[in-house]
């Protein structure tokens, strides 16, 4: 009781100091649950609390519960604004991102809200997940089972965290490890029977050739706070801890429907060896026809398939990738000029018009005047005001198209410095 | 009929005397005596009552020999007749016609210089006069000059025809004084580029330039000739003003010269045109530093000054190939040349194709080359 005590006491603390505007540093935060209506125990708080600290620290995220009696003392009607309020002035979060998952409680009002913070948690927990987890704990808080609610929110967490569904138990890992998860469909394109077939396929593929074959489908990157595919790719992999073996090899499909994004993303070196930059771009022919047509399943299923073929290839020696020569037909000398002389003969008669116009500029010289500096007195201007006032700026960014990105004419994977391989496009 | 001929004549031995270009004053061709122009000017002063009355006496004569012949026909000049004005040369006596706006000539028959002052009355005396410093072989060696290196002109043009007519005239022009005051605002824009791992950023900064300022200009010449292409005397500037004299006849002789027919006003058009944009372009030229610069409105008001009348001396060549009038007019003060050339069309396709074919085999080469 004295150690509720003393903590309730620190949060008041905390919150005072909040209230002053005086956010204490993340990373120096030892409290994860934050009790103002006293609703636990002592004991439950610490031991929640130790429980919540532990998951943050594993995960490099955050895990918070934060109860107060009514946000409306505080001055809030809305819940999200008021849970965004908490996080801010608290200074809620891990690491330099300060990654936080904290769930907020209004008790006067029976509201609650699971707010994300930093890109971790914002990618770890879209608005499907946070319902998915509230499932979880909202029976145990409107029976006032305020322990049982909390410890169910922190395992959730935990389960997102580590990279398996909230209703799949942590047991599910292979014996190395590694999930049993292949196939993440966040943005609702399939059905559970198709998720479930597809899922079976891939784990079979990955597991036979020791390289994870992911597919993973959001409805907006962007809601994560990415611009970029090949940047969200990445930390797809790295939060979800993908990939297979020593070396993490594997193959992510992802995809961002609200633009049609998508990208390959290899691995490792298995992955990188199997998956050429060219072999990237067959593997995305593969999928591309069906996805246009929005058949989802059978471009799913086919880049299964051609992932397992090409994995088969590389694992005989001879990976997909282009032909000796950079992957450019070899023109014979008479075909090359046959080939530059339609272009060759379009320069030439741009370069004989403007010769012959430079020529018959030539032949006339009687002009209109149209000024008169030849006259400016030998005084000269005089300036009376010359002001330059800065108004606005404008910023435009253009993506650099780089010869890697598409494969680049040469043979091999081009592998950037995190240690992936990118191909990526519209479909 | 004007009032009064003027003709020059050698105080040593009689003969006609005509303004040198060489010596800048008034030469003698039959003495060689050279005479300064103030000189003759002074001479003439005291010569010209009884000049003007003897002309008188003259006419009276004249009018009292009449015939009687009756005319076969009694039509005149009509409507043609208004610009046309007739006089007798003082030295051979043979009656010449030439349009009312010419206020000095030659004759045809003897080759005498002549002023004819009359008619120049109730119109404005000019204020300045630039000497002809230029002769005509000046003026044909730089038609030979203009001719080289004209790739596209007919060689028949060069080779056969001749210039039919040779003269130097003086031109009426209106030069104009006076200054722009500009007070004008411009768009600009600086851009920066950055580059990331993946995206190139370009910043571009927006600004408000606003500049204002006096440009004062010295007499801004505009033809007052109708019959002069103007813009061949646009293209034939500069004169060197340092150079301009106070107006007298005596540098008149041995030229045509031109009383004006486009008044000020009307000129007055042209030489504000020049100077808002010159003000423009001058506020324009102090906005360094930026990538564009729009205009953005503002305004130019001009204070106009005093406007000088002056006779420019322009050597004027013409000639007809294939039925088409040609004219070049050369500055006669400093010898630029204006004029344009007809076009052959055989020469035209044949460079053009000589420039296609070897574009095409560099450019079909290089990407021969480079093809992968």
């Amino acid at each position: 009781m004295k150690q509720k005590r003393i903590l309730c006491a620190l949060c008041a603390l905390v919150l005072l100091a909040c209230l002053l505007c005086a956010p204490a540093a993340a990373e120096e935060t030892e409290y994860f649950i934050y009790d103002i209506p006293d609703v636990l125990t002592g004991e439950q708080v610490v031991e929640l609390n130790d429980a919540a600290k532990e998951v943050s620290l594993r995960h490099g995220c955050g895990v918070y519960v934060a109860v107060f009696d009514d946000m409306a003392e505080y001055g809030y009607q809305d819940i999200e604004d008021f849970a965004q309020a908490v996080v801010g002035q608290w200074a809620l979060g891990v690491g330099a991102e300060n990654n936080a998952v904290t769930l907020v409680i209004s008790k006067a009002d029976g509201k609650y809200c699971i707010h994300a913070q930093g890109a971790t948690a914002q990618a770890a927990f879209p608005d499907s997940k946070k319902a998915a987890i509230a499932d979880a704990f909202t029976d145990n808080l409107r029976s006032e089972d305020w322990a049982g609610g909390f410890s169910d929110f922190i395992k959730e967490c935990d389960a997102v965290l580590t990279g398996a569904p909230a209703d799949e138990p942590s047991e599910s890992k292979t014996a190395e490890g590694e999930t049993e998860i292949f196939v993440y469909d966040i943005a609702g394109l399939l059905t559970d029977a198709q998720v479930s077939d597809l899922n079976k396929a891939a784990k079979e593929v990955s597991l036979r050739h020791g390289c994870g074959v992911y597919i993973a489908l959001f409805e907006d990157m962007t809601e994560y706070g990415y611009q970029y595919i090949e940047s969200f790719s990445e930390a797809v992999y790295d939060q979800w801890s993908l990939g297979i073996g020593a070396d993490r090899n594997c193959i992510i499909l992802v995809m961002s429907m609200a633009d049609r994004d998508y990208d390959l993303c290899a691995h490792g070196d298995a992955a990188h060896t199997a998956f050429t930059d060219y072999g990237k771009e067959v593997l995305a022919d593969a999928f591309k026809d069906d996805f246009r047509h929005n058949d989802w399943a059978s471009g799913f299923a086919d880049y299964v398939s051609q992932c397992d073929y090409m994995l088969s290839r590389a694992a005989a020696g001879d990976p997909i990738d282009i032909p000796e020569g950079g992957g450019y037909v070899q023109h014979t000398l008479p075909e090359r000029i046959a080939r530059s002389v339609i272009p060759g003969l379009i320069i030439g008669v741009i370069i004989a018009f403007i010769y012959c116009a430079v020529l018959k500029s030539k032949m006339k010289n009687a002009k209109i005047a149209h000024e008169a500096s030849e006259y400016i007195a030998p005084k000269g201007i005089a300036m009376h005001a010359q002001d330059d006032v800065f108004t606005h700026s404008t910023v435009t960014r253009q993506r650099i198209e780089r010869d890697n990105d598409r494969g680049g004419g040469h043979g091999g994977t081009s592998v950037n410095s995190g240690g992936f391989s990118h191909s990526s496009g519209k479909f | 009929m004007p009032d009064q001929i003027t003709n020059y004549k050698c105080p040593a031995c009689g003969g006609p005397l005509h303004f040198s270009n060489e010596t800048q004053d008034l030469a003698c061709d039959y003495c060689e005596s050279h005479f300064p122009v103030a000189q003759i000017e002074a001479l003439y002063a005291q010569h010209d009552a009884s000049a003007a009355a003897a002309q008188s006496a003259a006419q009276q004569q004249q009018q009292t020999d009449e015939s009687s012949w009756e005319l076969a026909s009694a039509s005149d000049w009509g409507g043609e007749g208004q610009n046309l004005t007739a006089y007798n040369c003082p030295s051979c006596g043979a009656q010449l016609i030439c349009e009312q706006t010419t206020a000095a000539s030659s004759c045809p028959y003897c080759g005498n210089p002549t002023i004819i002052p009359g008619q120049l009355h109730g119109m404005l005396k000019p204020d300045y006069v630039i000497p002809f410093k230029l002769d005509k072989n000046a003026a044909m060696n730089a038609l030979r000059n203009h001719y080289k290196g004209k790739k596209l002109l007919p060689s028949t043009f060069s080779k056969e025809n001749h210039i039919e007519e040779i003269k130097g005239v003086y031109v009426p022009f209106w030069l104009f004084d006076g200054a722009a005051h500009a007070d004008l605002v411009f768009d600009a824009t600086r851009t920066h580029v950055t580059e990331t791992r993946n995206e190139r950023i370009t910043t571009t900064e927006h600004y408000k330039l606003h500049r204002a300022g006096t440009i004062p200009f010295r007499m801004i010449p505009v033809d007052g000739s109708s019959k002069m292409p103007d813009d061949h005397m646009d293209a034939i500037e500069p004169f060197d003003y340092s150079e301009l004299k106070p107006f007298s006849t005596a540098y008149l002789p041995g030229f045509y010269a031109d009383k004006y027919d486009v008044g000020m006003e009307e000129s007055a058009a042209r030489a504000d045109e020049r100077a808002q944009q010159t003000a423009r372009d001058a506020m324009r030229a102090t906005c360094h530093g930026y990538e564009s610069v729009m205009d953005a409105g503002g305004q130019i008001l001009l204070d106009r000054g005093k406007v000088h009348y002056a006779l420019l001396p322009i050597w004027m060549l013409s000639t007809k190939w294939k039925g088409q009038n040609f004219l070049f007019t050369m500055n006669g003060q400093t010898g630029k040349l204006i004029g344009n050339l007809p076009v052959d069309k055989g020469r035209y396709w044949r460079y053009f194709a000589i420039a296609a074919a070897i574009g095409t085999v560099a450019a079909t080469a290089v990407i021969t080359l480079f093809m992968h």
